[in-house]
């Protein structure tokens, strides 16, 4: 008798992962799946497992940054799953943690910063769960007088974990060095350790770590913007490059598209 | 006499069974222990925990970027050793500030340090829990505390609710710069006539450039150096360029450059048309030209003296109340603070790369031909600077 209460419990527990809470110090989202529209119930390619969207947050023991990688498998002739897979690249696989189990049918709604579950279970329940993101910033349309902040829920206000058990580990993740080439679709320009820079322009953008200390010798050339000519001319390295200065007694070297200053 | 016929109470049999069920649980329990997850413990504690906190966000946001709101600095009231009280700080110096906050966290700034919750019956206490140095706040930017994503500047405090627990949260430094609106700007100052000047129009269109709103001060270098401030209030002017450089990429900004100086500076003659064929330069901040300004006054009167008023506008050389760095009422149309008089400042200025301080300083009278917006001078003498951020989208 006393066993079975016992496992009983034990599943329990070994089921339900609270997820808001796990989740209170999100701060980045990632990986997001290109094919599945919001509320839309989940249901093609039955019976295999779609990794839906990673999501980077703090978790108090240890006290560290982890990224989950939030798994479906999508019901068919077996029921379906919500599972979460820590691992620091969801290429790489771990041992996955059932979130929800026996799922009849699975719809997520992922906005900005917030995550809506609806799921309906073998006995004809249904279940719902909204997430609050808090640290994950809203795009913004700035206005004057307007800080450079991101949007949170909370401006201002970044939260890490809940009742961590010591001081919080920095993970020193900030490892590129100057103008070595990053990405701002994959968040590599977050890792720079001296902050970042653009050059180029419309199609021609490129992202590098460091001061450009743009205009200077030998350094990318500082832009110039394109709307105060009010011409309707196209802007190009090669052909019309007043959208890009370099200083005094320079010359504007074009490298494709890209103008450095020599 | 003993019943040999008797059998004992409990059997051997009855014994192993017993044996088994309890090595039974043991492993259950150990396997409990080893794969339950870890949100699941005291689960109702943290969302309670969540939920004050959260409610007490506000209020403890407001704090941090008011400052003092009550009006306690003042010399008969203060009584905090991490920021002595001084004429020269001004209120808005007091908004997210590392100092002040410690202060009232300490419950030494003659008000409440704590944030009172009512949720339901319940009334909960919202407090800070010193770190192990013994302090409420830790200086964040990007080189002391490297994490990506995580805020580029601000402190990191952890709010304690009595029997709930604790949730650190960095609060970050949402006082510190203002926008540059999307148009077209010009560089360089307004050219007298018949004089020839190197102007030249940009725009800042699809790009996100944030300016900070004062010079900074010795405090925000102290923080980021890991030292003590001398003279918190007043401007950082002995950093070289490199140092300032270092100083604003800290915390994810560059050095401020000239031109984008004299856009935030400059109003625009019409706001509502981003895309002018001329760019119409102001000498002042305030007015389009100097007539009827002190400037004016001074240069027509050799016995003008400035009154209070003028010297908040800006600090020239005649005044002798003392100088505020965070005084308010030398502002530009952006919000950007401390625009002409006062401490000198360096730019970069890869266009003119000799002409990188502004010539409005606190060491000009004000009859001086200085005091004009976009006018720069070589490098001069030992001056502040201020950063700008720009944003990706």
């Amino acid at each position: 008798m006393m066993l079975l209460w016992f496992a009983a419990v034990l599943s329990l527990y070994a089921q339900e992962i609270d997820l808001s809470l796990r989740w209170a110090s999100a701060f980045s989202i990632g990986d997001k799946h290109e094919f599945y529209q919001n509320n839309q119930v989940m249901i093609e390619p039955s019976d295999t497992y779609q990794l839906i969207f990673s999501i980077k947050y703090i978790s108090a023991q240890p006290y560290e940054v982890k990224n989950d990688c939030v798994w479906i498998k999508i019901p068919g002739e077996s029921l379906g799953q919500i599972l979460v897979e820590t691992t620091s690249d969801c290429q790489k696989r771990n041992q996955p943690q059932v979130v929800w189990d026996h799922l009849k049918s699975i719809q997520f709604e992922l906005n900005e910063n917030s995550l809506k579950l609806l799921v309906s279970l073998e006995n004809g329940r249904v279940k719902t769960q909204h997430i609050q993101f808090l640290n994950v910033p809203k795009k913004q349309k700035f206005k004057l007088f307007d800080s450079s902040v991101p949007n949170r829920e909370y401006k201002g206000v970044f939260f890490l974990a809940l009742n961590p058990s010591e001081e919080f580990k920095a993970s020193q993740n900030r490892e590129l060095l100057d103008d070595e080439a990053c990405k701002l679709e994959d968040q590599t320009c977050l890792k720079c350790k001296n902050n970042f820079y653009k050059i180029g322009d419309k199609d021609n953008i490129q992202y590098f770590c460091g001061n450009p200390r743009c205009g200077e010798k030998n350094r990318p050339a500082c832009p110039r913007g394109e709307k105060w000519q009010r011409k309707r001319d196209l802007f190009s390295c090669r052909l019309n490059p007043e959208h890009l200065y370099c200083g005094p007694n320079l010359t504007l070297e074009c490298q494709g598209e890209l103008g450095f200053c020599r | 006499m003993t019943n040999k016929g008797q059998s004992l109470p409990i059997s051997i049999p009855k014994i192993f069974l017993y044996l088994l069920i309890g090595i039974g649980i043991a492993i259950l329990f150990l396997l409990f222990l080893k794969y339950r997850p870890v949100e699941s413990l005291n689960s109702d504690q943290a969302h309670q925990l969540r939920e004050v906190v959260l409610s007490a966000i506000p209020k403890i946001s407001e704090r941090w970027v008011e400052g003092d709101l009550e009006k306690k600095f003042n010399a008969k009231m203060w009584s905090c050793p991490e920021l002595a009280f001084d004429e020269a700080i001004h209120p808005s110096f007091l908004k997210c500030r590392q100092e002040y906050f410690e202060c009232w966290a300490q419950g030494k700034a003659q008000v409440d340090s704590y944030v009172q919750v009512k949720l339901g019956k319940s009334n909960f206490k919202v407090k800070l829990k010193p770190h192990s140095n013994g302090l409420m706040t830790q200086y964040i930017s990007r080189h002391t505390f490297s994490e990506a994503g995580f805020p580029d500047k601000g402190i990191l405090i952890n709010l304690e609710v009595e029997n709930l627990g604790v949730w650190p949260v960095i609060l970050e430094d949402t006082c510190r710069d203002t926008y540059l609106l999307e148009r077209v700007y010009s560089y360089g100052p307004r050219p007298k006539r018949n004089e020839s000047s190197k102007e030249m129009m940009w725009d800042n269109f699809g790009r996100s450039i944030f300016v900070d709103k004062f010079l900074v001060s010795q405090s925000d270098v102290a923080h980021w150096r890991g030292s003590v401030a001398k003279d918190p209030v007043q401007p950082a002017l002995n950093l070289s360029d490199v140092e300032q450089e270092e100083y604003c990429e800290s915390i994810g900004a560059r050095k401020l450059e000239a031109k984008i100086w004299d856009a935030a500076t400059m109003t625009p003659s019409d706001l509502s048309r981003p895309m002018p064929e001329f760019v119409v330069k102001p000498w002042l901040p305030w007015t389009r030209d100097r007539r009827g300004t002190f400037f004016e006054k001074a240069a027509l009167d050799e016995d003008w003296k400035p009154s209070l008023h003028d010297c908040k506008r800006a600090f020239v050389k005649e005044c002798t109340s003392v100088y505020r760095p965070h005084e308010s009422d030398n502002v530009s149309w952006t919000g950007v603070y401390h625009v002409l008089g006062g401490e000198s400042e360096r730019f970069r200025n890869p266009i003119e790369p000799e002409l990188v301080q502004r010539e409005s300083s606190k060491r000009l009278f004000a009859r001086s031909s200085g005091h004009k917006l976009g006018s720069r001078i070589k490098k001069a003498s030992a001056s502040g600077f201020r950063c700008y951020r720009e944003v990706y989208p």
